[in-house]
């Protein structure tokens, strides 16, 4: 059984836990991920908006917004094969209903030195100026969730990460020698053989409260929602650009790489559905939403989009990207996006990490370090 | 439902303390909104409602799909309400119904005459036995006044209940005026108007009787900020009685050199009051004008936003095996 005995055990083969994998394994020998779906990546890393946050999406969290814009650049330096940028990137900010001004909107920025400048004339005509006080342009870049997941393979593959897919998490119990075992099955339910690791780092995002609800922990605050984001064929003027409209209930439409096509997400209308998840009340939310009916939503999108943008009334909905989105209810008050790194109160080794931003993840080596584990960050 | 299945409908509805009748008016809204419409929403307007409006909008917002709230942040009263419902309303057709007097059941009618016949749809209630004699003589002057004068059809019993198309509602949007009256601004964008006439709930209560100073009011700025009428007619008339003043004036020399007689008290108390008259008339007029004037360099949004709550509802499958009520915040 020893053979069995990993030094740290990821659970969820996402973006955060795939790079969680590679910064452990540059300094423990026997690092394995589990991940339930039959190949890494093919969630919410994926169903998502793909874009690589340099700040501006975050004039309400001075943190968030500083962090996104530190880490930006070595996002894209590090996964420079999978950023796509031969687009133009538009922040517009709202009149009505918005939570910050054109002015303090710049102000905030100048502030964390994330770089903007007003937007040509000809893009500025896009936008009805009744309801948009002004556009900046900046320089941000999308990635492709796809190359994404290649190069993440290859990562893995290539640091000897051991990775286990179509295995579920049942739950973790501690162990005689003062490890963890995490009981696994397969897709069919079939019972596989336990994992035994001295850190097992829970990655599961939507999942989160599955894993320590079955193994008897407290389950962690968090709140749920069933998104949808529209994936659209823009009109030739509108192709090679991003536009996002702050900061309140309103869109924002840029490139989804893997389809050639665009996504069309907007604040009132994506989230199908929200919840709180509450002890002894869960349902799995994979559950809820595969049963649920996915009467899309892109009719008001773009129904409200056009009014902002009129020339969107000339795009064309190609499908939709369902998904759960997972988000720490502190972070409805000021729309922030920290990491969780929460061990867990019974079982010291078991560590939830859960991000809401992939560029998030060179956050986590200097919080590995205050948990008293050691990586190897080459970059620091 | 054919036919309706590209269109987009909202419904606006402005709330001041209305938590005793919200649950049964969206109720009644959304069963007709449902059988007619693939795509709709319902936008509720409080206008900082003091009573619990807001514990009912969250206990709405939690059951029922396709509503949204936009709370004030004071009230601004209801032509602000309305006018922050008009401004976020996304529909391609946009109808503005009062929950406490409106009968949702008629809002079919309302867009359907609302794209086939004109812009804007416009409710005129049926007549109300309540009104006094004094209110409807009064709102019959003014309408033939207005008539004469505008060259525009008021209908004295329009109320708020009316339907918009777009079109309609990007001309409304683009007027600037600080005063907001609905009824001025279809009135004054014109695309040609279709009444509907409609009874009033019954159980309208107190609230529906406008008080006559209300009326006053309404008519006033209707004259104001759709003419110069009286102001013109004013300043004839001042220019009329400077150029009378002159003669007496002149009359005054005249009878002084010529006759050399003291004059009489009568014609002297006669001019003064006449004067006097016009003078403060036309102050009263310049006044509102000015007033005018001042309220509209303001330019200060006419209504701040709270914030907005939109529904979250869990697929109503779940719902009935009691899931959501448990997984929501108390």
């Amino acid at each position: 059984m020893k053979s069995h005995t990993y030094d740290a055990v990821i659970v969820g083969g996402g973006f955060f836990g795939c790079s969680l994998a590679l910064f452990l394994r540059s300094t423990m020998s026997r690092v394995v991920v589990i991940e339930m779906g039959d190949d890494l990546l093919q969630r919410a890393s994926y169903h998502n908006q793909a874009r690589v946050h340099r700040g501006y999406h975050y004039p309400r969290s001075l943190m968030t917004a500083l962090r996104s814009r530190l880490n930006y650049p070595r996002f894209v330096e590090d996964f420079a094969d999978c950023v796509y940028d031969e687009f133009d990137q538009y922040y517009a900010v709202g009149r009505k209903l918005s939570k910050v001004s054109a002015g303090q909107y710049r102000n905030f920025m100048n502030r964390i030195g994330a770089p903007m400048r007003e937007a040509p004339a000809e893009v500025r005509d896009l936008f009805e100026s009744k309801l948009i006080e002004a556009v900046f342009a900046v320089t941000e870049c999308a990635f492709d969730p796809v190359r994404l997941k290649q190069c993440l393979r290859a990562r893995l593959e290539e640091a000897g990460v051991e990775v286990r897919l179509c295995t579920q998490a049942r739950r973790v119990m501690p162990d005689a020698g003062g490890t963890l075992t995490l009981e696994c099955e397969s897709s069919d339910g079939e019972a596989l053989e336990p994992v035994r690791g001295s850190w097992i780092f829970n990655c599961t995002y939507s999942q989160l409260n599955g894993l320590l609800e079955n193994s008897g922990l407290a389950p962690i605050p968090i709140k749920q929602e069933l998104t949808e984001m529209a994936l659209v064929e823009m009109p030739a003027g509108l192709r090679n650009i991003g536009l996002t409209v702050m900061c309140g209930p309103f869109f924002s439409t840029m490139p989804f790489p893997p389809l050639g096509c665009h996504t069309l997400s907007h604040v009132r209308y994506t989230p199908h559905a929200h919840w709180r998840e509450r002890p002894g009340a869960r349902f799995d939310p994979y559950e809820y939403l595969a049963a649920h009916a996915r009467k899309t939503h892109f009719p008001m999108m773009i129904q409200d989009a056009r009014r902002y943008v009129p020339m969107l009334a000339e795009c064309r909905q190609k499908g939709s990207l369902w998904e759960i989105k997972t988000l720490l209810p502190q972070s409805e008050l000021d729309d922030g996006r920290p990491i969780l790194f929460q061990r867990t109160a019974e079982h010291p080794n078991l560590i939830c990490v859960m991000g809401g931003k992939i560029d998030n993840i060179y956050d986590l080596p200097h919080e590995l370090k205050k948990t008293g584990i050691e990586v190897h960050d080459p970059k620091r | 439902m054919t036919q309706n299945g590209n269109i987009v409908v909202s419904v606006i509805a402005p709330l001041y303390n209305d938590a005793d009748i919200l649950e049964a008016f969206a109720e009644q809204t959304q069963s007709v909104l449902d059988r007619t419409y693939e795509h709709y929403e319902l936008v509720l307007v409080d206008d900082c409602s003091i009573d619990n409006t807001q514990a009912a909008v969250d206990r709405l917002l939690s059951r029922r799909p396709r509503i949204r709230c936009l709370q004030l942040s004071r009230p601004f009263g209801r032509e602000a309400a309305i006018a922050a419902g008009l401004e976020s309303a996304i529909g391609d057709f946009v109808v503005i119904i009062d929950p406490r007097t409106d009968p949702p059941d008629r809002i079919p009618d309302f867009v359907e005459a609302c794209r086939t016949a004109s812009g804007i749809a416009i409710g005129v209630a049926e007549p109300a036995e309540r009104a006094s004699w004094i209110v409807r003589a009064g709102a019959r002057v003014f309408q033939w006044y207005t008539r004469r004068v505008l060259g525009m059809d008021v209908r004295p019993r329009a109320t708020h209940f009316c339907a918009l198309n777009r079109q309609a509602v990007n001309a409304i949007l683009q007027i600037k005026d600080q005063t907001r009256y609905l009824r001025l601004l279809t009135t004054t964008v014109g695309f040609g108007q279709t009444p509907i006439e409609y009874k009033q709930k019954p159980e309208a209560g107190s609230k529906t009787v406008r008080a006559l100073m209300e009326e006053i009011n309404l008519g006033m700025e209707m004259l104001i900020s759709l003419s110069r009428h009286p102001l013109r007619f004013l300043s004839r008339l001042g220019l009329f009685l400077s150029f009378m003043n002159a003669l007496y004036v002149l009359y005054v020399f005249v009878v002084n050199i010529v006759k050399r007689t003291t004059e009489g008290w009568t014609t002297l108390s006669l001019q003064n009051a006449v004067m006097f008259f016009f003078l403060f008339l036309t102050l009263a007029v310049v006044c509102e004008y000015i007033g005018r004037i001042l309220e509209e360099t303001r330019t200060r949004p006419v209504y701040f936003i709270l914030n907005e709550k939109n529904s979250s509802v869990v697929m109503e499958d779940l719902v009935e095996k009691n899931i959501v009520n448990r997984s929501h915040e108390p």
